[in-house]
């Protein structure tokens, strides 16, 4: 199927971009194309209008500074993935990005369009949420700035306004105590997950976990704390008998959805359980 | 015949220079002077009645140059029905365009004609029509319950036919069992996705009455007869193209309803009219397969021989018997390859083939052999494991024997050659004697490995009474027109295109040995049937048979026949010149050697030097019609681990024993059976046509309907057993199907293995890590 | 702010190429239908087929996910540019195109080029590959004929001569 016509503008500069936001209603970002085009392509989506934003070179930037790395909305993330300085800074960040589709979707998609997109099963928002990271918005109120637990409302749906535009995303970089993994369960890699989760914990002195943050991704709505193994794990030495308490919590107040195609409910949630069991051990013993 | 210098050699194939210069000729790689193209508007129901169709503010729409509806076309092509002689089958009529009811998501219902692709679909978009939705019929057991709705009204009956197969005492066979094992299986619905998607370019003359139509087709030939039968033309004015084709697997050998109208849309508008498929539309509408429902009972004896076996076949045929091929053949087979290699006194079967509102089922890579593969080899590891017994010894206990060739099977098939006990003990060399080690290191990982063996025949190159006897316009045979040109340089037209398998390459090996000349002499042509004599198309592993055997028939005619001209050139005896490598010379007589082009010189330019009796030119058509079928045979032995956290199958090693008689170039066979045991592992595995509760796709994109990837499918492993067929020119059996015959059974032989040593099996292809996980928890 | 179709100019293959494309025209289309490059195959329109794979300013891509204004004076490499200049016949093919046919690595030829493409970068990127790590650098190309096995045997057998070739800059 070919894209329904829509009109077309190249923005040179975020005021650009929100200027030609407010021109239509029915305008969308267009960054990297690679959640947006396909949708198109089977007319899902027919925006009256597409903003392309991938040449301002406000955007085209990302930099280390104060603990955080700061990605321009117009970067793919293969060339993140690719640049050991990000490596060297943020690994769980490039391990995360190597399961994201194929390298040829990342040489063209970008981290804030994921975010924007808010696919409960991409990786992307998951770990957003689990580093407490935050998006800056531009928009005709303004700038500002929305963390991860309050971007994502539910299904594709995000907290951003009309006319709003994701113009970076702010990664706060793993503390150097702190440990983290990232794994999923998918029929075929690059697949999207049929359950994902994202991970970290920090321990003390004395082997106590002092941190824990368990993200899970592809079960629900929306990327979603493990609210139930963390506290199961706060505290604690991360023993055998621990993880497995915190892996069976891991999924107790989340309402876990499933399809006919992909995986049950009832699926996720065991092979979650057991992927959440597997990537603390991995931290607990710092594999990763 | 001079001795094989070409055939059974790893020659380069011809046809790849240009598809890896990118300069291939799809079918949408061509563009005709004002061509326009076609969009359809689809049925978005399983079924219902159509009330009303307004096409207005499409046709309104700049650039549109047509919307045509099934009333539009009508009075100028009527509707088929895709009915074979096969005792009591019904089949509903179809037409180009929906015809006052649509049966099934998909279904074409009207066609828009615009400037450009996306033009077309922009006004498709404003096309109304108005549809009495109705309750769609989408299980076809419950689908022969009386109260059913129906899927064709007129028919009065969802049972598209019904026959009971086999031979021997059953009963008495059950009755004297030690032991009675019983499988209840079914196989996903499933679909080829080439990667080309189906497309036709069609040209109307209105001066000449012609109509060209370029097509990715199986069978270029059958559908310039059914093109002209249906539109009331000549066939010596339908032409029809077929150059690359990309994979097409059984799917791309019918008459489509899209594909008709596009045709007969082009002698109405007076434009050239392309229409590309695409993939939203490929995985609605390209014939499906494999939607097989078995239960099957095994007797067997204390010492694990088989007495007898039972099965019951239900088959999901969808709402059409797409013509003409017809919807009845996978069952067919289903039910009568199941005995497969094994010694089988006594079986009887039930099959029942059923209209639903699903897309139509029809014949696809390995038709059948699949699922009866599969269920058969499912009985034989229940039967070990009741009795005792190692997979490989019920195998060895059971498998044909060189001593009980020629071998009829209880459904009438002869087993004239084979090897089906020895590709077994090859297959178990491969495998190699350190499964247990294999096991511990998967343990360790959390994963149970698991190994399966997959024993098969496979029916190819079937001849002239399988479609043809039926009344189809598919016949056993296939031309080949050789000629040798004035300068030595030999053309090939083959009556057969390739798709993809290196057809012509084949070919060439043949004809460069039969006639005695260079490999680099030949060309090869194919796929025009305005220049290529009659063939049959490519379907049922026939090339290496049927279109060899009329190519070496056409080059041996040929090569007599230079042979007798260069006599009298030599003022020798016929049979006293040789023609080797190109070069003519009397035997002994090392002076009269010439090249073939002085010969062949005289035979077109120099016919004054040529007695009257001796015919002119070098050119001959060959024929081959080959035996009722050749079965080729092989087992399979797939390794596979199961984790144990999350039910995912990784197949870990693989590899194949094949037994297809006399190779003519072991790469390209070997490139079928990987390509092949591929496709059977995305049936094992992967691949799954899913409609929700109303009958509506939900696999309508590649990110859902999954196939294997590079990291999904294995090395594989490759060894040949070469008993040459005792029916056919070069001792050749078919083999394009083998690898996906058995792969889908190894596999699923070898998850049951690993599952069982928890007390576990799954019976459902694909295998789902969710149902591997169910079966792992509920048996614990 | 445009609907109508737009002048775009792309170096391909080391030659400036121009044409129309309306915003909503694809890459992949652009190459094919106004180009008449049509070694190009599209064959899903959703990324996830890699038939229609190109290399953009030296990244492989999804030509069915560009739109061709976007690549507005972009560099492109396409299958077509692979063989060197030569006479009728006598192009430089390319080692990957050499190592895919003694491999018989093609069959239908139909994924062959988004192959050809994805092999090429995945050789500049390294050329020390082994077969688990080339496999799964080639899991977004999907293939219904050969089942990989060639086309992964063709890749590591070109590595050193596309190597070598890359390391003369190519025959861009």
């Amino acid at each position: 199927m070919k894209t329904a016509p829509f009109d077309y503008v190249r923005a040179d500069s975020v005021a650009d971009a929100l200027a030609a936001l407010g021109s239509a209603d029915d305008a969308r970002v267009l960054a990297g194309g690679q959640s947006l085009l396909p949708v198109m392509a089977l007319r899902l989506a027919t925006p009256e209008l597409l903003v392309d934003i991938s040449r301002c070179p406000e955007l085209r930037t990302y930099r280390r500074e104060d603990g955080v790395l700061t990605v321009g909305a117009a970067v793919p993330v293969r060339t993140l993935e690719l640049d050991p300085a990000v490596g060297g800074a943020h690994p769980l960040l490039v391990r995360t990005l190597r399961l994201v589709a194929h390298p040829e979707i990342r040489a063209r998609g970008t981290l804030c369009g994921s975010l924007a997109h808010a696919d409960p099963a991409a990786e992307l928002p998951a770990l957003l949420l689990a580093t407490d990271g935050e998006v800056e918005v531009a928009g005709p109120d303004g700038p500002r700035r929305v963390a991860a637990a309050d971007l994502f409302t539910g299904p594709f749906g995000t907290a951003l306004g009309e006319g709003e535009l994701v113009v970076s995303a702010r990664l706060p970089l793993p503390a150097p105590a702190a440990r983290w993994a990232v794994d999923e369960v998918s029929r075929r890699p690059g697949d999207f997950a049929l359950a994902g989760v994202v991970c970290g914990l920090e321990l003390d002195g004395a082997g106590r976990c002092s941190s824990a943050r368990v993200v899970l991704f592809g079960v629900a709505g929306t990327p979603v704390r493990a609210a139930g193994a963390e506290q199961l794990l706060l505290g604690e030495r991360v023993t055998g008998a621990v993880l497995d308490a915190a892996a069976a919590a891991a999924f107790d107040g989340v309402e876990v959805v499933g399809d006919e195609v992909h995986a049950s409910a009832d699926y996720r949630r065991r092979a979650g359980r057991a992927l959440v069991r597997r990537a603390l051990a991995a931290v607990a013993e710092d594999r990763s | 015949m001079t001795a094989a210098r070409y055939v059974g050699q790893r020659v380069r194939r011809s046809e790849d220079p240009a598809l890896l210069a990118g300069r291939g000729r799809f079918v949408d790689d061509v563009t005709e002077p004002r061509q326009a193209e076609v969009a359809f508007v689809r049925s978005p129901i399983a079924s219902g009645r159509i009330l009303r169709i307004d096409t207005s503010a499409a046709a309104a729409l700049p650039g549109v140059l047509a919307a045509f509806t099934a009333a539009d076309l009508a009075p100028y092509c009527p509707g088929w029905r895709g009915l074979l002689n096969w005792p009591g089958m019904v089949a509903g009529e179809q037409t180009a365009l929906a015809t006052g009811v649509v049966r099934h998501v998909g279904e074409p219902v009207v066609l828009v004609v615009a400037g450009s692709r996306a033009e077309a679909e922009d006004a498709a978009e404003l096309v109304v029509v108005d549809y009495e939705e109705l309750p769609a019929v989408l299980d076809p057991v419950a689908a022969l319950d009386p109260d059913s709705p129906l899927v064709h009204e007129d028919l009065g009956t969802n049972l598209c036919f019904t026959s009971p197969f086999g031979s021997g005492d059953v009963d008495d066979a059950f009755a004297r069992a030690d032991t009675v094992v019983e499988v209840a299986v079914q196989t996903g619905r499933h679909t080829a996705v080439a990667l080309e998607m189906r497309g036709v370019l069609a040209s109307y003359d209105r001066d000449e009455h012609t109509l060209t139509v370029r097509v990715s087709t199986q069978a270029p030939q059958m559908l310039q007869t059914l093109y002209a039968r249906l539109l009331g033309l000549p066939e010596n004015a339908v032409r029809v193209v077929t150059e690359h084709v990309g994979g097409a697997f059984g799917m791309k050998a019918f008459v489509y309803p899209d594909e008709v109208a596009v045709v007969t849309a082009s002698l109405l508008v007076g434009r050239p009219l392309k229409w590309t498929q695409d993939r939203y539309e490929s995985l609605q509408s390209d014939t499906q397969a494999r939607d097989e429902r078995v239960t099957a009972a095994l007797a067997v004896d204390a010492g694990g021989r088989v007495l007898g076996l039972r099965s019951e076949v239900v088959s999901d045929a969808g709402a059409y018997s797409m013509y003409p091929r017809g919807c009845v053949t996978e069952g067919v087979q289903v039910a009568t390859i199941m005995p497969g290699p094994y010694r089988v006194p006594a079986y009887a079967s039930s099959l029942r083939v059923v209209f639903t509102n699903k897309t139509p089922l029809a014949v696809y890579r390995a038709v059948g052999h699949p699922p009866a593969i599969l269920v058969m080899e499912l009985l034989m590891d229940e039967a070990a494991r009741a009795l005792g017994l190692t997979a490989d010894e019920i195998r060895r206990r059971n498998l044909l024997a060189p001593a009980d060739l020629p071998y009829t099977s209880p459904t009438g098939n002869v087993y004239d050659s084979g090897s089906h006990l020895e590709s077994l003990e090859r297959a178990l060399a491969l495998l190699g004697d350190d499964v247990g080690d294999r096991r511990r290191d998967a343990e360790r990982r959390g994963r149970l490995l698991g190994v399966g063996f997959s024993s098969f025949v496979e029916l190819s190159a079937p001849g002239a009474m399988f479609y043809g006897a039926k009344g189809a316009p598919i016949t056993a045979h296939d031309q080949v027109e050789v000629t040798v040109q004035p300068d030595g340089s030999v053309t090939v037209l083959l009556g057969t295109p390739g798709q993809g398998q290196g057809l012509h390459t084949t070919a060439a090996q043949v004809v460069a040995d039969a006639l005695g000349v260079r490999l680099d002499d030949v060309r090869v042509v194919s796929g025009d049937t305005r220049v290529v004599p009659h063939g049959s198309g490519v379907w049922a592993s026939r090339s290496a048979v049927v279109s060899v055997g009329a190519a070496h028939a056409a080059a041996t005619e040929v090569r007599r026949r230079l042979l007798v001209l260069a006599a009298h050139l030599f003022e020798a005896d016929p049979d006293d010149v040789e023609l080797v490598d190109g070069v003519v010379g009397v035997r002994g007589v090392p002076a009269s050697r010439t090249g073939v082009a002085e010969v062949a010189a005289v035979a077109y330019w120099g016919t004054h030097r040529l007695p009257a009796d001796v015919e002119v030119g070098l050119g001959a058509v060959g024929s081959y019609s080959g035996p009722p079928y050749t079965f080729n045979n092989g087992t399979h032995v797939a390794v596979v681990e199961v984790e144990r956290a999350t039910g995912l199958v990784r197949v870990v090693d693989y590899a194949v024993v094949e037994d297809c008689g006399v190779l003519v170039n072991p790469d390209i066979v070997d490139g079928q059976i990987r390509g092949g045991v591929a496709q059977g592992l995305g049936g094992a595995l992967l691949e799954h046509v899913v409609l929700d509760p109303i009958g509506q796709p939900q696999t309508s994109t590649l990110l859902d309907y999954l196939l294997p990837t590079a990291v999904d499918v294995p090395d594989i492993r490759i060894e040949h057993i070469e008993t040459p067929a005792p029916t056919t020119t070069l001792g050749t059996k078919g083999v394009g199907e083998a690898g996906t015959a058995g792969a889908p059974a190894a596999i699923h032989c070898a998850v049951n293995d690993a599952l069982a040593r928890e007390g576990a099996r799954v019976w459902r292809q694909p295998i789902r890590p969710e149902d591997v996980l169910a079966a792992l928890t509920a048996e614990r | 702010m445009t609907r109508d179709p737009v002048r775009v100019t792309l170096r391909v293959n080391g030659r400036p190429e121009t044409g129309w494309a309306e915003p909503r025209t694809t890459l992949a289309d652009f190459l094919r239908q106004e180009l008449g490059l049509t070694g190009t195959h599209v064959g899903c329109e959703q990324g996830v087929c890699g038939a229609c794979t190109v290399v953009l300013d030296g990244a492989a891509v999804r030509s069915c996910l560009v739109f061709a204004v976007q690549a507005d004076g972009c560099a492109v490499e396409t299958v077509e540019g692979l063989a060197g200049e030569g006479a009728p016949g006598r192009e430089a093919v390319h080692p990957l195109q050499t190592a895919f046919r003694e491999a018989s690595a093609v069959q239908c030829g139909f994924c062959t080029p988004g192959f050809l493409m994805t092999a090429l970068v995945a050789l500049r990127e390294r050329d020390d590959w082994d077969r688990a790590a080339l496999r799964e650098r080639l899991g977004g190309n999907l293939c219904r004929c050969t089942g990989y096995q060639t086309v992964v045997d063709a890749v590591l057998a070109a590595a050193p001569e596309v190597r070598a070739l890359e390391g003369e800059g190519g025959r861009r």
